[in-house]
Parts: structure tokens; C-alpha cells; sequence
């Protein structure tokens, strides 16, 4: 009746020879997980929260000088540092591999903020707030975090609740794309994939074999579920 | 790794309560042992999305309609249900239950999937003759979690939390 | 709920214990308590998905919008929609925040203090209405209808109803208003092959990509139709990946991302396209079929380009070294298909025609034009045309005046209404509208461009956010923003396919506003005259309706569907069978509506005479040869000259898009303004973007606080340190501005004014030749 089978091993592969560093990612992630509105005090001392991010990084002098911009999620690590210093239990890797943030246990001591080597989780510095009519807008399937919590990328856990249960009332398995979080499925160059890493037929666990992969700070052991392709 | 509902957890979930105090008034006296006791309606007759949706639902007038166009006895709570179904007024029932935002929790998956009988989690409101001023059961996360360890469902913090 | 622990620790330490209520299953009046914070819908609303097309920049992509309780609670991309296939920008995916907008224009205005002062009252429609329908009657009256001039920043039949209106109004002056990414017709397409319409660049089939000035991809006239092609010619076909060299002063997104970054300075772009072809043609590389069969009038050009374009003399001119001139020019030249994209945009910062004309040039050279992987000529979708507007003699005796700009000259329309009103005009304009434009801001802003537009007596808008020339406006008639209308929207795709977009309304108005074109209907009705007879129809949805009946009569292309059905359809065409899937057009029409729109995926290359409208038939070389023998007497010398460095202004100013800037049609969205600078780390700022080597000699460092002054004025900003700016040059970008004293806006409004400040009322020339010097503020 539930899962019995094994779990899926959910993952992410960004094409950066796709990537245009548009951003539609990071929008797309902030309208979809009721991320509040920044403000120009916040972006100053660097409190946007972003779920999804471009990290740019430039390097080397004019005029051979080389600019990379890497969307970076939560790399959702088989090995996660953060989940090892919560005091309170309020990060907890499930079976399928996602590393999620639970807001409500959350007590914001923000050890986790500081172990995660990609410097990935959020801290809440403000109570929530829409400028009058916007939080209209807000996404009824994600809950708003209060002030005082640290919170991250869940790739889009709400999308694998609503899938699977659909799934399980029509009495089927989860189909290939039927649960694909807001990144990957705004992304105009589709150079998000994301997937099951277990699955050999799906497109994640092919491109995650290519020789052009790496992953972020792979040496510290993390083993991070976020693979990257490099360009050329 | 499955959750840890610590002694600080739990009396955070009886505080709660703390902020709640008020009691929930219905429009209407609805006789729940009159309708699901002796007439044997099923709950999903009136809470039409209790097996199939996210939440149970409230009963659209159209429901009450059904039997209720003109009195069926002398009770003066009925004749208001009449009354509604005569000028076309919803009846406005107010909502008893009300999860959390950060619980992600579907009546499909428990009621149609998991065949889960709702007075597990609802008591026996087919006993009830007025509409409880609040839940019947108190319900906390350990009831959820209780009952999951109890079916081997999955106790993950990501099944239900978001 | 959202509060738990927190609020626990907070409150309830040393409480008393509590009595048995419910705890998860909390009850409503706590609901009921918090209303005050921003809550989504209740669990379990019923929710709806409608397809319509997005309007928050003329990119045109489809969209769906998700509905739960009658809140518009997200927008996705329209998988079907050709042009972006499901994918996104910020902008279209921040939509909703634009129809919630708290800066919204909420009913009409009227001016309430003196001319100018920009004080606003609110009105009813009645009111606002008959001002502007009094003004509009008398001056027809008196023999002056054609003191009135539309700025027009629309497309489609929203465009035409305005030409209509003009037409049987009796004025001369539809001005093209346009965003800054709606290209509008070409000039070199204009000028060398006789065509009114954008080009298009066939990206997706390319295997070189050479790409001049800023931004090709951020600054796409479709950013995402664009970014989709990219990612296709990189990753997504059999053919192998697209090589890509940009030519830009700055490091930009699109330089970073390609292969090869040549940093050139400011305004040479055409010159070094020129150093190009003289490379090709001395190589003997050029294409002999095109330039023979299909092209007239380059002997001319050779001679010069082979006279005063050597390397060495490009090079200097330029900044680019002569090796990577003879390279890059190899290899373009021997890559095929290879296609040289200018950069077509609009407004301040825009390319010159003479560039965008030498680089259409070297197209046309390797033979990259009406080609595929080349420079394309999207065909119009085959929409039925408006029945002729009626005019009397008085709209005749209107039209005969001279017109302030020949329509729809893309950028150029502005600028000569700016003239025009500085006093160059033959006669003065006593009523202006501006509808999906805001022209203060697209001429820069400032105090000139204000003074210019104050010498019209009456200003009306149809903006929907209080724009700065709503902000000067006598009375703002709003329009519904995008998510609200019913449009037509045609565009086409990068491989030049034309597409028809819908667009309807996911939700009824949320505040008292009229459709705009219904507006002008309604205006042309209360003058009178033929001008009110030409609106027979009841609304907007029903001019829609009448115009795709062309498109259902034609039976041509199909309904958007699966990117699977398109060899299908294209089976189909070549062997001239018609879709007669289409059924009865009340079928059609809803189709339109739960698909997103039209399009025909078949670019006919064999149709030269509908891409070469010239009076030879040809290919005209001639204009680009004229524009360089006119500089010829003075030839290099004139070219160096033009190098020299002003010793007071020592840095040249670099203007160039940020993809998240675009769309001057709404308010600035909080979460766009946030991811504005992302590649230099800046946002909510206005900086400017200084080498190490400029910055190290004026003793600036990094996060200072600057000035930035040019000979107009001065602007205060931030203190970038980038390695990737060439030195010598001063970068900037640009933001479509808009005005001060909204609630989300002010890097934007930053932005905006340093061009008024740097660059006033130059748009179109402000790229080239602003020269400014940074000093420590």
C-alpha cells in the first residue's frame, strides 16, 4: 500500500553549455516557494533569500578574463553536512535522497548555515512581508517561513507529495516527468534535468555519466545529487 | 532517519491550544446521529471530497437540496435549512478543522488509498446530535506519527511537512 | 499556520499549561486572527489553469497562468508555445506581482494642479472621457486634427485600431513608441532589401555565431525565444555545436557565455565588421552565387572597403588586434552556415543604423541572408486586414500635413518627435496620447526631454502603472495590464516561422480600467464624424475574432501543439495539403483559446521576391557604400580622428541590457530588480563598471562612491571594479526607468536617470559618443 519498491534517488544535472544565466531559475523558485519579496536593505547586507541562485565567479585579468555563472540549488549531498549539527532534528535526509528543511522544528540556531560547505541555507532576518496586494500571489501548496528560521531548496517537495499522491489514487508508479521542480520546468534552454540518478533509462542518470560532469567541492565527501556539465 | 518528538515538542503542541480558546459556532444545529446513525448517509455524501481530495469539503446547498425542499418534520432547525434551499442561500457552515500550512496532508491518500475509517481521526461524530464547538479528537503530530509506525507508512518529515 | 516554536519560545515560557483543544487540527478563528498576514488560499480551493500569452516584454511567449480561488497564484511557460516551449524569464515569471502591484493605476486621473506638476486626482471614466473627447472634437472643429499625434508602443490590431482612429481623425503623426527590445522593422532590411519588418537569426541552425555589441541573448527581441535557440544550437541537434564569438567592450552574460570574448571599443562595431569583409574579400572567401545572382551595387563597396578597411587601420580603430581580425574573419568566412548578429535594440544605447547596415553587410557578404542558419525574414501570419477606415474631407485635409516621422521608424520616432517639439517642427502638437509607451522615460528621461514634452498643451496616457509621462499626463486613461486583456500578439520564431499568440484575460479586471483600444473606439465615437463609424465592433475580443478568420480561411500551419507534431504539419505543407483540421472557426477559435495560438512551421527559401522588394529585385549594397563614400574624402583620417580622446572626458560611456530590465510596461518587481546584476553582485544599486587599470589611476576603489559626469551632467553611483570591462570605458546599464516614488522602483528609476543626467534626449546616439570621467564623489 505505501512504498515498498525501492525509492528513487532524486537528482539534478545543470547543463552549463545550455545555462544563459537568464535567471528564469531563480524566479520561477522564488514564486513557487512563496520566497518574500527582497528589499534594497536586505540585498545590501546579503539577505536575499535565494533557493536557487547564479554564483558568479570571474576570474583571470583583461582581456583573457573568464566569467562563470553556475545556477546552484541545494545540492541535496548523499552525505550532508547540515543534517549532522541540527540540534533539534529539523533537517532529515529522506529515502528519495531530498534533504528537507522542517520550518516548524526549526528553532534558527543556524549551525546548519555554517556547516553547509555551499553556503546554500537561508536565514529568515525578516518577519514575511508582501507590499499590500502581492502576497495575493502566494503559492497555496508551500507553507510562508516564518521570521527566524533557516530554510532552503526542497526541490520542490510539495510537486513529489502532489505527483506521487495522484499517482497512488490512480493506483500506478510515478511516471518519468511527472514530478519536476519549478527551475527545471521554467528553464528556457532546458538545461535543468532532474530526475531519478537510479533509474538507468532516465535522462539524469545518462547525462550524470557524461564526460563532462563534475559536482561542487566533490572532495569534501558530500556527495552531492547536483551534477554539472561543463561547457564545450 | 525518522523524527523526534521530544517532551519540549509536545508541550509546544498543548500550547498551542492556549491561542485557540474561542468555540467554533455553526449556522445550523446539524443532527449528525439523525443523519449518518439511523438514515445510514455516508459521510462522503455531504463532505464530498473526503475520499477523493485534499480536504473533506463542506456541503454545498445543493446537497442539503436534495431532501430538504420543503420540511420533512417540525424542527425548527430544519425549516432553516428549508428556508436557505427555498431562497437559494448557502448555508454558511463554518470549518471545524484546520491543518497547519507547513503539513502537507490529503484525504485521498488516507481515506481512498489507506481505506482509514474517519472516525480514527474525527471520533464518533455519528453520535453527535449538536456540532461539536471543536474537534472531537485532539489530534498532535505524535497521533500521525502513532498511526504510521502502527501501518509501516513512511515517517519521513518530508512525507507530511513542506 | 505558520508560527509555532517561535512563537512558543517567545510567549509561552512560564504559561500555564494548556487545556485539550485540538493542536494540529487548530480552529479557524486563529485563521481569522492572523488575517493581516499575507496567507495563500485555503487548502483544497478549486484551481484552473488558462493559456494565455504573456505581455511583460514583446518577447511573446505563452503562458499559463494558475488559478486557485480566483487568485492568480503562479505562472508556468505554455509547453505548446513555439516560441519559449514551457520555458521563462524573470520577468514573465514574476507577472503575477505585476497584476497585484500596489503602483497601479486604479481609475482614471486628471491633472489637479498646474501644467506640468505632474499632480494627479482621481476621476470617474465619464469625466476623464469627455475631457479628452472635448479637446479631441474641438480641435477637429477648428481644422486642427492634425495637431494630434499617438505615441504607440503596441503591435498587432492594437496597433492598427490607433492607426485607424489617426486615420479617421484626420492626423499624420503615429509614432512607433516601442519597448526596447520590440525591434520593429530593420533598417538594413529597410534600406538593402526593401522590407518592413524585423530579421530574425536562425541560431538554431547556425555553426558560427558572430555577435557585435551588447547582449544578444539579454537583449534578445525575444530573450527566451533567443536563449532556447542557444541552447538548441549548443546541445540540442545532430549538427554539433554552435562555435560563438562576441564582440562587446564589457564581459557580458552573452560574452561570458561565448566561446571567445573580443573586447572592442565602444561604437566600432561596424567598423570592425567592415576590417571583417575586407579580410573575406581579399581571401577571395565571399560568396560569389549571392553577391552575382542576388545582389546589386557591390563593386562599389569593394573598392572602398578594400581601400580604407585594412586590418591594420581597423585595428587601431578599433582596439581588436590584427591577428584575431584575420582569424575571426577566416573563420567566419569557411563556416557555413555562419550569420553575424547586430544588435537591433532600440532607444538609448542603441546600435546606429550605419553599424547595424555594415554588419548586414557582411552578411550578405558569405552569403548569410534568406538562408538557413542565416539572416531570415519572418513572413506576416495571413491575418484579414481591418475594412478600410472611413475619412472625410476634413481627415483627408489632417493627413495631407507633413508628418512628424514616417510610421513606425523604430527608435527614430521619438527622437524626432523630440525635435519636432524643441521647435523643429512645421506646426505645433496641441494634443498627445501615449498608449504602451512612456516616451519621457524612452528618450532618457530628464529635464529636456520633460521641457519638450511640456510644450504640448494636452498630454493623455493609457498607461497602466503611473508612469513618468503619466506622471506629466492632463488625464490618464488605464488600461488593463496584460493579464487582464484580450490581445492579439504576432511574433515569430528564430528560425522564422510566424506565430500568432492569444491573449486573454486569466482574471476580470482588478480595478477600474478599460481596455485601451476600447478606450479609443469609445473616443472615436464622441468626436463623431467618420471617425466614430469606424468602430462598428462591440469590443476588442470581437476585432480579434474578425482578423484570425484569415487564419482559419487560409488553412495554413496548425494550432500550437507538441514540438512532435511539427514535422507532421510540415509533411503536410510541402505537399500542399491543407489543414483542414481546423473545422468549423468557432472550433478554431476555441482551439486558439486552450492552445495559446497559431503558427506555420515552414520558411519557404525559395521565396526571393517577398525577402528582396527592392526596385531591382536585388540585394542593394549601395547604401552602405554611400554612407562610406560620403566619409570618403576624408577617409582615414576621418577615421582616426573619430578615435581621438577627449582629454576632459576620458572614459567612453558603455550602456548595455540587463535581460531582467526589460519591459517598460509594467512596475519593477521586487524579485526581478533583485537578480537585476547578478554577475557583478549588484542589484538594487546604480554602478558603474570601471577596469582595474582606469580605476588603480583615478584612485578609486572597489564600492566607492563615484561620480560619473559627461559634458550634459552628472550622476552619483557605485564603484565596480571589473576585469571585464575594456579599459577605457565607463560601463553602465540600463533600465527601462520609469518614475520616481513607487514602491519597488528605485535602482530602476537610478539607472534611468544616470542616462538623463549623462545623455539627455540622445537616444539612438548615446552608445557612440558619450564620453564621461569618474571621480571620487
Amino acid at each position: 500500500m505505501f512504498e515498498r519498491k525501492a525509492s528513487p534517488r532524486w537528482g539534478m544535472v545543470i547543463d552549463l553549455d545550455r545555462c544563459t544565466a537568464c535567471q528564469g531559475c531563480v524566479t520561477a523558485c522564488q514564486a513557487e516557494n512563496n520566497v518574500p519579496p527582497p528589499t534594497a536593505e536586505g540585498a545590501a547586507q546579503g539577505r536575499s533569500i535565494r533557493w536557487m541562485d547564479l554564483v558568479p565567479n570571474v576570474e583571470g585579468e583583461y582581456p583573457r578574463v573568464k566569467a562563470r555563472l553556475l545556477p546552484r540549488p541545494c545540492m541535496h549531498c548523499d552525505n550532508p553536512p547540515c543534517i549532522k549539527v541540527c540540534p533539534v532534528g529539523a533537517t532529515t535526509k529522506g529515502e528519495d535522497g531530498i534533504v528537507i528543511q522542517v520550518h516548524a522544528r526549526c528553532i534558527g540556531c543556524r549551525y546548519c548555515t555554517n556547516a553547509c560547505p555551499y553556503t546554500l541555507r537561508y536565514f529568515n532576518w525578516y518577519e514575511p512581508a508582501w507590499p499590500e496586494e502581492l502576497g495575493l500571489a502566494l503559492n497555496p501548496d508551500v507553507s510562508v517561513r516564518p521570521k527566524g528560521v533557516v530554510e532552503k531548496c526542497t526541490f520542490c517537495h510539495h510537486r513529489l507529495q502532489k505527483a506521487r499522491d495522484r499517482a497512488r489514487a490512480e493506483g500506478r508508479e510515478l511516471e518519468a516527468g511527472e514530478y519536476v521542480p519549478a527551475c527545471a520546468e521554467a528553464c528556457p534552454t532546458q538545461a535543468i534535468a532532474f530526475g531519478d540518478l537510479d533509474d538507468p533509462s532516465s535522462e539524469v542518470a545518462a547525462l550524470a555519466r557524461s564526460t563532462r560532469v563534475f559536482r561542487l567541492l566533490e572532495d569534501l565527501g558530500t556527495e552531492p545529487k547536483v551534477f554539472y556539465l561543463r561547457e564545450g | 532517519m525518522s523524527p523526534r518528538p521530544t517532551a519540549e515538542a509536545s508541550a509546544l503542541l498543548a500550547a498551542l491550544c492556549l491561542a485557540c480558546g474561542s468555540e467554533v459556532k455553526q449556522p445550523i444545529a446539524y443532527d449528525h446521529r439523525l443523519h449518518v446513525g439511523k438514515l445510514e448517509l455516508a459521510c462522503d455524501l455531504c463532505h464530498e471530497t473526503s475520499s477523493g481530495g485534499e480536504v473533506a469539503g463542506l456541503p454545498p446547498l445543493s446537497t442539503c437540496a436534495t431532501c430538504h425542499q420543503e420540511a420533512n418534520g417540525p424542527s425548527p432547525e430544519e425549516k432553516k435549512v428549508v428556508e436557505a434551499v427555498q431562497a437559494s442561500r448557502e448555508i454558511p457552515w463554518a470549518r471545524l478543522y484546520e491543518l497547519p500550512r507547513h503539513v502537507y496532508f490529503t484525504h485521498r491518500r488516507h481515506v481512498a488509498v489507506a481505506r482509514i475509517a474517519c472516525e480514527r481521526c474525527h471520533g464518533e461524530m455519528r453520535q453527535q446530535t449538536r456540532p461539536p464547538p471543536a474537534a472531537l479528537r485532539s489530534l498532535g503530530m505524535n497521533d500521525c506519527l502513532e498511526c504510521h509506525r502502527e501501518r509501516g507508512a513512511s515517517r519521513e518529515c518530508a512525507t507530511c511537512h513542506r | 499556520m505558520t508560527s509555532s516554536r517561535r512563537d512558543f519560545l517567545k510567549t509561552v515560557s512560564g504559561a500555564a499549561a494548556a487545556a485539550g483543544c485540538a493542536p494540529l487540527l487548530s480552529c479557524r478563528a486563529r485563521a481569522a486572527a492572523r488575517a493581516k498576514r499575507a496567507e495563500p488560499p485555503p487548502k483544497g480551493s478549486p484551481e484552473s489553469w488558462i493559456v494565455s500569452t504573456c505581455g511583460a516584454c514583446p518577447g511573446g511567449c505563452g503562458i499559463r497562468a494558475r488559478l486557485v480561488a480566483g487568485r492568480l497564484v503562479g505562472i508556468a511557460g505554455n509547453p505548446l508555445h513555439p516560441v519559449n516551449r514551457g520555458g521563462l524569464c524573470p520577468l514573465g515569471l514574476a507577472g503575477a506581482h505585476a497584476l497585484y502591484h500596489p503602483d497601479r493605476v486604479r481609475g482614471p486621473l486628471v491633472r489637479s494642479g498646474a501644467g506640468g506638476s505632474g499632480e494627479l486626482r482621481p476621476a470617474t471614466w465619464d469625466e476623464a472621457l469627455a475631457l479628452v473627447t472635448g479637446r479631441l472634437r474641438d480641435l477637429r472643429e477648428r481644422g486642427l486634427s492634425h495637431t494630434v499625434a499617438l505615441v504607440d508602443g503596441t503591435r498587432g490590431l492594437s496597433r492598427q485600431v490607433a492607426a485607424r482612429f489617426l486615420a479617421s481623425y484626420g492626423s499624420p503623426h503615429h509614432l512607433g513608441g516601442r519597448p526596447w527590445n520590440d525591434l520593429g522593422p530593420s533598417a538594413p532590411l529597410r534600406a538593402m532589401q526593401g522590407v518592413e519588418t524585423a530579421a530574425v537569426h536562425d541560431v538554431e541552425n547556425a555553426a558560427f555565431i558572430l555577435a557585435f555589441g551588447s547582449g544578444w541573448l539579454e537583449g534578445a527581441a525575444s530573450p527566451v525565444g533567443a536563449a532556447r535557440a542557444y541552447g538548441i544550437a549548443r546541445r540540442g541537434r545532430r549538427s554539433g555545436r554552435v562555435r560563438v564569438v562576441h564582440v562587446e567592450p564589457r564581459l557580458s552574460t552573452s560574452a561570458a557565455r561565448a566561446d571567445e570574448w573580443i573586447p572592442i571599443v565602444p561604437g566600432t562595431e561596424g567598423t570592425l565588421a567592415l576590417g571583417l569583409m575586407h579580410m573575406v574579400l581579399r581571401e577571395g572567401l565571399e560568396s560569389r552565387e549571392f553577391i552575382e545572382e542576388w545582389s546589386s551595387g557591390f563593386e562599389p563597396l569593394r573598392a572602398i572597403v578594400l581601400r580604407d578597411f585594412d586590418p591594420e587601420t581597423v585595428s587601431e580603430r578599433t582596439g581588436v588586434p590584427v591577428a584575431t581580425i584575420i582569424r575571426v574573419a577566416r573563420h567566419f568566412a569557411s563556416t557555413r552556415p555562419a550569420v553575424a548578429i547586430g544588435d537591433a535594440r532600440n532607444g538609448p544605447g542603441a546600435q546606429s543604423p550605419a553599424t547595424a547596415i555594415a554588419i548586414h553587410a557582411l552578411n550578405a557578404v558569405v552569403g548569410a541572408i534568406h538562408a538557413r542558419g542565416g539572416v531570415l525574414v519572418p513572413p506576416e501570419p495571413p491575418l484579414d486586414p481591418l475594412p478600410a477606415a472611413p475619412a472625410d474631407e476634413v481627415a483627408a485635409r489632417g493627413r495631407s500635413f507633413p508628418a512628424i516621422s514616417a510610421p513606425d521608424r523604430a527608435g527614430g520616432d521619438l527622437s524626432a518627435l523630440q525635435a519636432w517639439l524643441e521647435g523643429g517642427g512645421a506646426h505645433p502638437v496641441y494634443l498627445l496620447m501615449s498608449y504602451g509607451s512612456d516616451p519621457i522615460a524612452a528618450l532618457g528621461g530628464g529635464e529636456r526631454v520633460r521641457a519638450a514634452l511640456r510644450r504640448v498643451p494636452f498630454l493623455v496616457s493609457f498607461a497602466s502603472f503611473l508612469d513618468e509621462t503619466a506622471r506629466h499626463a492632463d488625464v490618464v486613461l488605464p488600461d488593463h495590464v496584460y493579464l487582464e486583456r484580450w490581445q492579439d500578439d504576432p511574433t515569430c520564431t528564430p528560425r522564422g516561422f510566424p506565430v500568432l499568440g492569444l491573449r486573454r484575460p486569466v482574471l476580470a479586471p482588478r480595478h477600474d480600467t478599460r481596455h485601451a483600444a476600447e478606450v479609443l473606439a469609445q473616443l472615436a465615437r464622441g468626436v463623431g464624424g467618420p471617425a466614430g463609424e469606424g468602430f462598428p465592433w462591440r469590443d476588442f475580443v470581437d476585432v480579434v475574432r474578425l482578423s484570425v478568420r484569415g487564419l482559419h480561411r487560409s488553412g495554413r500551419g496548425a494550432l500550437f501543439d507538441v514540438p512532435d507534431a511539427e514535422a507532421w504539419v510540415v509533411t503536410m505543407e510541402t505537399n500542399g495539403w491543407r489543414a483542414s483540421a481546423f473545422g468549423s472557426f468557432d472550433e478554431f477559435w476555441d482551439g486558439l483559446k486552450a492552445r495559446g495560438g497559431w503558427w506555420d512551421p515552414l520558411y519557404d527559401f525559395g521565396e526571393r521576391g517577398r525577402v528582396l522588394r527592392t526596385p531591382s529585385r536585388r540585394f542593394e549594397f549601395a547604401p552602405l557604400a554611400g554612407a562610406l563614400e560620403e566619409h570618403a574624402p576624408r577617409g582615414k583620417a576621418a577615421l582616426m580622428a573619430a578615435a581621438a580622446v577627449p582629454a576632459s572626458y576620458p572614459l567612453r560611456l558603455h550602456l548595455y541590457p540587463l535581460l531582467a530590465a526589460f519591459g517598460d510596461s509594467q512596475g519593477p518587481l521586487p524579485w526581478v530588480q533583485d537578480v537585476l546584476g547578478r554577475e557583478i553582485g549588484e542589484s538594487w544599486s546604480t554602478w558603474v563598471e570601471l577596469a582595474p587599470s582606469d580605476a588603480a589611476a583615478l584612485r578609486i576603489e572597489e564600492g566607492a562612491r563615484v561620480k560619473v559626469e559627461s559634458a550634459w551632467g552628472s550622476v552619483e553611483a557605485r564603484a565596480r571594479i571589473y576585469p571585464g570591462v575594456r579599459p577605457g570605458v565607463a560601463a553602465m546599464s540600463m533600465g527601462p526607468g520609469g518614475a520616481e516614488g513607487g514602491t519597488c522602483r528605485r535602482a530602476l528609476v537610478a539607472q534611468a536617470g544616470a542616462l538623463a543626467a549623462l545623455a539627455p534626449g540622445r537616444a539612438g546616439s548615446a552608445r557612440a559618443d558619450t564620453w564621461v570621467r569618474v571621480r571620487r564623489a
